[in-house]
């Protein structure tokens, strides 16, 4: 949870900083575009949806979440199947709560490295020096652990929170807007996703995705998620 | 190892929000309502422990049901459905099974038909603390367990939890927030039109507190179970009144430094009124025909072995004034005097004020572990380092010495030798 | 909820703005560090910015490895500075028992969880005799990592090199540099 709330935090600075971009991606050198072998081990997306209520506050909808899952994963599979990649899923998260496993490990990593990548390659000021221009990020070949359990050739991690506006704070919004020019925050939509090699651990895409709208709970909105979330997947 | 330092104290204005809602707690379930609450009977018994009335609104929430995937509360289990996930594998999490064991087996005991719907997490945290998540996982902390001197102790703060968990008051709670902070979202529009922003303010003040008035009457509310659960299972209602009465103690030893304004204190009933209620409750309760008992030896045969690290952990977190109070505690309860003493020992030597004479302090209490024994073999090297600093250099050669024929081969003993080398 | 996250997204620009952007550590030799050290380093690093008077912080891959520099804590102060009253505080007439326990103990109020340790031994800081410790441990996220620290007693002083990384790929990808760049140290 305090995870959550940090990226929730650094993808908010993010937006601050770098004014008002949708998305942007970054794709290693490292990715062959003639690697055969295309299956893909579907890491659980991590989703959330929630409401923003007329005092400000966030409420998680889980009716909406789970819709949002559900679409979340038809789309992406559908997205994938038509990049011609096959899906493998990862064994129930839930099942495995030894915190010293090495695929909890692993996991834990990714997790870090995928903030560490929102800080240091999203926000100029955090920039490092010693990286330039490049995107250079792995996690290790000790992913070859996922590799071999699942059999896939690659990881696919992603995490979305979205928050819509309900009826109450809508007409706060307006009252505030239309009294004092002030504009009171509505919904967003926030996430990224990366895709990995698992055999090298090389993280080979990144995208980031921020935006004022966008409605995972419908078929339509979901679909339009996926697609801006895989926008310049690699082919 | 910097920045971290600075966005903690960003990110923890965010935890108090994640806290402030653990504290709450309770789940669940389709609204049939008209259920009597399980603490009517003791309100009959004690009507001067009444509630607003705002908290019986809820019926209790059923052993075993979820909430709809539609409603509010399904939301919010599902929020902590992933904060547990997170949990089980966090690094706070203690994994001793005989640890963990022993306190699921209480929590299922107290929990009764509501045992399946509870899960536990003993978290290495060494403040007086537990929590209730709405979704059924429950956090003890180490600092608790330290603090709890046998198992009615425990189970008053634990069957506390149960109660958060059974009146579902963190939903409660959390639709009585939001209509509140909805309220005053507008309030403070309309007083921006009339031009005196700064009333905003006010409400804004008068809504936090009685947000924290509000979760008060669910704290009343949820001693009524502890007091309840402890009654079912015999434990000594009064022991139940002990750990706030020794709160109490710890507290007032910090002196100026009580904490005046804090979250805890101020979502809480002070220490001293649960203390006196859960006397009350005892005299009703309990008599000569009412065998009640602590368990302290079974409580002492699990946390005994953890004590070294918890005291540790205590030691670590630089109150001396309130370690030394608290170690004063646990020795009138007479549980393994001489390693207590060790530790009083240690709080001197870490503090070293001079005004208060404390390396000498020190050295008395080693010496009271000595001859009381139950003290680890390094109190000679914490002894034998205050004599050098007092400059007793044969005293404390002596007792580095003692260390060294104890732990030849630990990790310092090198340095150890090195010390007695050349005199001083 | 969303008024305090702003507000805290906000304090937390605010913060990094001020005192953590990251600049060039060539790769070169003779390079000082702080009032203390001289080092040579064979790679490039990144030094963070840090509002601390006797820290410096070089990484490759952000947190996710850091060599740390503890260029001189003097009687009474804190290991990083910072307000903090609850905060161990250096003695000057510490053993080296008592200076590592200080380091430990600092670090153990400051985040670290599930201290392990591997070794501790007599070593040499830049020449200086002192300590050297290898531990493992964890924070709140649950995530293994590794480190060691190696320090010294100068002058009534404490210094130390402080090397730490996430145990999977990242603690191993800069230690023998790392380890290069402290067995190349010098006090000014």
């Amino acid at each position: 949870m305090r995870r959550m709330k940090m990226l929730i935090v650094v993808v908010l600075i993010v937006h601050m900083v770098s004014a008002c971009v949708t998305t942007s991606f970054y794709k290693s050198d490292k990715l062959t575009a003639q690697e055969s072998d295309r299956t893909v081990l579907l890491l659980p997306a991590d989703v959330e949806l929630s409401e923003l209520t007329a005092g400000g506050l966030t409420e998680i909808n889980a009716e909406w979440t789970a819709q949002a899952q559900r679409h979340i994963d038809t789309f992406l599979k559908k997205a994938l199947s038509e990049r011609k990649a096959q899906l493998v899923r990862l064994a129930s998260a839930s099942g495995d709560t030894n915190r010293l496993s090495k695929q909890v490990q692993i996991l834990k990593l990714h997790g870090a490295v995928g903030r560490t990548i929102l800080t240091h390659q999203y926000i100029p000021e955090m920039k490092l020096p010693t990286k330039g221009d490049k995107f250079e990020w792995t996690l290790g070949p000790e992913t070859r652990l996922l590799r071999e359990k699942y059999g896939a050739r690659y990881g696919l991690f992603v995490y979305v929170r979205d928050s819509y506006t309900s009826a109450g704070r809508a007409v706060a919004m307006f009252l505030a807007a239309a009294l004092f020019g002030v504009s009171l925050q509505g919904g967003t939509q926030l996430g990224f996703a990366s895709l990995v090699d698992l055999d090298t651990g090389d993280i080979v895409w990144f995208n980031r995705l921020f935006r004022g709208h966008g409605d995972l709970r419908d078929e339509p909105g979901a679909e339009d998620t996926v697609k801006t979330l895989l926008e310049n997947f690699p082919t | 190892m910097i920045r971290p330092v600075v966005i903690s104290a960003a990110v923890a204005s965010l935890l108090s929000l994640a806290a402030c809602q653990t504290t709450g707690g309770s789940t669940t379930a389709s609204l049939t309502g008209g259920t009597p609450s399980l603490v009517d009977p003791l309100d009959r018994l004690i009507d001067k422990y009444e509630t607003s009335g705002s908290v019986y609104e809820i019926p209790d929430m059923k052993a075993g049901v979820q909430p709809l995937l539609t409603s509010d509360e399904a939301g919010l289990w599902l929020m902590f459905d992933k904060f547990e996930a997170t949990a089980k594998t966090s690094g706070q999490r203690l994994i001793d099974p005989a640890l963990h064991n022993y306190v699921s087996q209480l929590v299922c005991k107290l929990a009764g038909p509501y045992c399946p719907d509870v899960r536990v997490y003993v978290m290495r945290v060494p403040e007086f603390n537990a929590s209730m998540a709405p979704n059924g996982m429950m956090n003890v902390f180490s600092g608790l367990l330290l603090r709890a001197h046998n198992e009615a102790q425990l189970s008053m703060v634990i069957g506390h939890e149960i109660g958060h968990f059974v009146r579902r008051h963190s939903i409660q709670r959390m639709r009585d927030m939001s209509d509140k902070a909805a309220f005053h979202t507008f309030f403070s529009i309309a007083m921006g039109a009339v031009g005196i922003p700064a009333m905003s303010d006010i409400a804004y003040l008068g809504i936090m507190g009685s947000i924290s008035a509000f979760s008060r009457d669910h704290e009343r509310e949820a001693d009524k179970f502890g007091v309840l659960f402890m009654r079912d299972h015999n434990y000594d209602i009064t022991e139940g009144a002990k750990i706030w009465e020794n709160l109490i103690r710890e507290l007032d030893a910090l002196g100026d430094d009580r904490p005046t304004r804090s979250f805890f204190f101020a979502s809480h009933p002070p220490p001293d009124e649960r203390a006196k209620t859960l006397n009350l409750f005892a005299d009703k309760l309990q008599g000569p025909a009412f065998p009640a008992k602590d368990n302290r030896d079974a409580y002492r045969a699990v946390i005994g072995k953890h004590r070294h690290w918890m005291l540790e952990d205590e030691i670590r977190q630089r109150r001396p004034k309130r370690t030394l109070e608290l170690i004063k505690i646990l020795i009138a309860d007479g549980y393994n005097v001489g390693e207590l003493k060790f530790f009083e020992g240690e709080v001197y030597r870490l503090r070293n004020d001079k005004d208060e004479d404390d390396l000498n302090n020190a050295v008395s209490a080693y010496h009271e572990a000595k001859r009381l024994g139950g003290y680890p073999a390094k109190l000679h090297r914490s002894l034998g380092i205050v004599y050098r600093r007092l400059d007793r250099i044969d005293d404390a050669r002596d007792e580095l010495g003692q260390y060294l024929r104890l732990m030849p081969d630990a990790p310092d003993a090198p340095f150890i030798r090195q010390m007695l080398k050349p005199v001083g | 909820m969303t008024t305090l996250r702003r507000i805290a997204a906000i304090g937390l620009i605010l913060a990094l703005g001020a005192c953590t952007t990251y600049s060039m550590v060539e790769a070169t030799k003779g390079y000082e560090v702080g009032d203390a050290f001289k080092v040579d380093t064979p790679i490039a690093w990144n030094k963070a910015r840090v509002h601390s008077p006797n820290i410096e912080l070089w990484t490759l891959d952000g947190l996710l490895q850091t060599l740390v520099f503890v260029t001189g804590v003097s009687n009474g102060d804190t290991l990083f500075s910072g307000p903090d009253e609850k905060k161990p505080k250096f003695d000057e007439k510490s053993t080296i028992i008592e200076a590592k326990a200080f380091i430990i103990d600092s670090l153990l109020t400051s985040g670290v969880l599930e201290y392990r340790e591997i070794s501790f031994a007599p070593a040499k800081l830049a020449g200086q005799d002192g300590f050297r410790v290898e531990f493992k441990f964890t924070k709140e996220d649950g995530m293994e990592r590794r480190a060691f620290v190696v320090g010294a007693l100068k002058d009534k002083k404490l210094y130390a090199i402080m090397y730490s990384g996430a145990e999977i790929y990242f603690y191993d990808r800069a230690k023998q540099e790392a380890e290069s760049v402290i067995s190349s140290a010098h006090f000014l």
